[in-house]
């Protein structure tokens, strides 16, 4: 394939080379010639030939181009190699943020590029502002919310005996007060698709999808803690096989789009500059047969009107 | 907040009044041909210009960037474009049922505003966040306006006899603004589109259904500019050229039908 792909770029290129060589001596031959509609004939030719460049350029980017999702979402401190371009990133932060409407109106990876381990430069990477480094670019992707942590929980405690429940807003990681009682909850863990791995006989995670959402939640009583467990989303009743003084059922949370999970997209384009020259050229050509315009009979060309 | 409903509204409305009042009064000047219809409804046409402007200039000191950001604005911006051009053809010696018929345009193209939503985000979503956006969608919207005025002009140019005088009138309208058009096409729409996808996208070019049909948009006028230059023939030119404004308007709704990566605008 690697020489398939050689060839055609080669010919591809050889066709350019050809056409650009004729137009030339068309051109040479067109100037020479007076009268009116010289410089747009000479015009017409660069924008024939431009448009063979244009393709040519386009040709050597799909052949010898390259351009793949990423095989993984990466959260800060992990690592993405690109043999393409013989470095590797680094992910020091990931994070969407979102205007008072909801709608994002930032996704933004903050990475450091490596070079045989070593740091070489650092990159903030967003929608239109790739990293580019050796030839290659990495392009913000996609980005998920994390996986392991929630910005808080809303849990609904009923303490038992008690009919009515108190709902309580939990930021991760932080004991939280049950309003006229003695509990106090905290949000310990969180996994957002979770599954129980019977080997190791832990909860782990599944996915980094939100089809499992649930959280581990330390609750202490009087001031002493007395347990935890996992409160599931999907399944409100599960209850588990502890003795909390309190039923516990997970309401609502609100993702981590601060400790994001991030996608790249790799991407080389080697025929670029080949495809911006034609850019150039045909627009140089367009302009010249515009503005030069060859006068038509009946028409009120630009010459017959003066 | 930052979506705040517009008070350019009003001033759309009144664009939206003053467009289709000009185009009854094309509509009886076509009947007519009373000079006063004519000029009641050019005037009328200018009155939704100014509205019109007025409306754009509010929008976009609101949202704090040019109106090309959803269809709502695109629509209204391309309508405006329309209507300037046809009002700059106003004093053209034989183009007199041209520019009344311009508002008839510009008012299909409110219609269509109108239907969509109009709200205003201050915040440009994240992909839209580029200056490329104001040269990318600003060409294509001007190039466009000058193919809605070789549609037009190619419409009437067909219905005149052999022998009229206005009838080359219309043809070298038609074809001056196709040789607007075509080359702001090409540099607004596909080049500083492909410049901009490869920035974003890392690709300039996705086969996305908009990039594709501005593709068959270009093709289309580039037969146009080689049938009306190198082969002469003018029927086959307006013909050509009323398909070619068809696929225009296909281009910028089809988003909306087809998605893809241009799917917001």
């Amino acid at each position: 394939m690697p020489l398939a792909k050689l060839l055609l770029t080669v010919a591809s290129l050889a066709l350019a080379a050809w056409v650009a060589a004729c137009t030339w001596s068309r051109i040479v031959r067109a100037a020479r010639v007076r009268g009116p509609g010289r410089v747009a004939k000479i015009g017409s030719l660069v924008t024939h030939v431009s448009i063979i460049v244009v393709i040519a350029g386009g040709l050597w980017m799909s052949v010898a181009g390259l351009r793949r999702a990423a095989p993984a979402y990466l959260a800060a401190g992990g690592e993405l190699e690109v043999p393409e371009g013989g470095f590797s990133v680094r992910v020091d932060e990931a994070w969407t943020e979102f205007a008072d409407s909801g709608m994002p109106v930032e996704y933004a990876s903050l990475v450091t590029v490596l070079e045989d381990g070593r740091e070489v430069r650092k990159h903030r990477i967003e929608v239109n502002q790739p990293l580019l480094h050796n030839g290659v670019g990495l392009y913000q992707l996609e980005m998920l919310p994390s996986a392991t942590t929630v910005e808080d929980a809303v849990l609904e405690v009923v303490p038992m005996g008690a009919s009515q429940g108190v709902r309580v807003r939990a930021p991760f990681g932080q004991e939280v007060r049950v309003a006229g009682t003695a509990l106090s909850v905290k949000v310990l863990a969180f996994y957002s698709d979770f599954t129980y791995d019977i080997e190791r006989r832990t909860a782990a995670l599944k996915s980094i999808r939100h089809e499992n959402p649930a959280v581990l939640v330390q609750v202490g009583e009087a001031g002493e803690v007395v347990g935890e467990r996992w409160v599931f989303a999907a399944f409100p009743g599960h209850e588990g096989d502890t003795t909390l003084p309190c039923r516990l059922f997970l309401a609502d949370y609100t993702p981590d789009y601060r400790h994001g999970l991030t996608r790249f997209e790799i991407s080389r384009q080697p025929g670029a500059p080949l495809l911006y020259a034609g850019f150039v050229a045909m627009s140089v050509g367009l302009a010249l047969v515009f503005w030069f315009r060859v006068p038509l009979a009946g028409a009120r060309g630009r010459k017959s009107e003066a | 907040m930052t979506r705040v409903t517009g008070p350019d509204m009003p001033l759309f409305w009144a664009a939206f009044l003053f467009y289709l009042a000009a185009t009854v009064g094309a509509c009886a000047y076509a009947g007519l041909r009373s000079p006063r219809v004519r000029k009641a409804a050019y005037w009328l046409t200018v009155a939704g210009l100014a509205a019109n402007t007025v409306a754009l200039v509010v929008r976009s000191a609101l949202s704090g960037h040019p109106p090309v950001t959803n269809l709502f604005e695109y629509m209204t911006f391309f309508a405006w474009a329309t209507v300037v051009a046809f009002v700059l053809l106003w004093r053209r010696r034989g183009a007199e049922l041209l520019t009344v018929f311009g508002a008839a345009v510009a008012l299909g193209l409110m219609v269509i505003a109108s239907l969509v939503p109009e709200s205003i985000e201050r915040q440009l979503i994240p992909a839209l966040q580029s200056y490329w956006l104001w040269i990318h969608v600003s060409l294509a919207v001007l190039a466009e306006a000058a193919f809605a005025v070789a549609f037009v002009a190619s419409i009437l140019y067909l219905r005149r006899r052999e022998g009229d005088p206005d009838r080359d009138a219309l043809d070298d309208v038609a074809h001056r603004a196709v040789g607007i058009g075509f080359p702001l096409f090409t540099i607004g729409a596909l080049f500083a589109g492909a410049i901009w996808a490869a920035r974003a996208w890392g690709t300039p070019w996705s086969w996305d259904p908009k990039e594709t049909s501005s593709l068959v948009v270009w093709l289309i006028y580039a037969a146009y500019l080689h049938v009306r230059l190198a082969r002469r023939n003018r029927r086959a030119a307006a013909v050509i050229s009323i398909v070619g404004f068809a696929a225009t308007i296909f281009t910028v709704l089809g988003s909306k039908i087809l998605g893809g990566l241009h799917a917001y605008a």
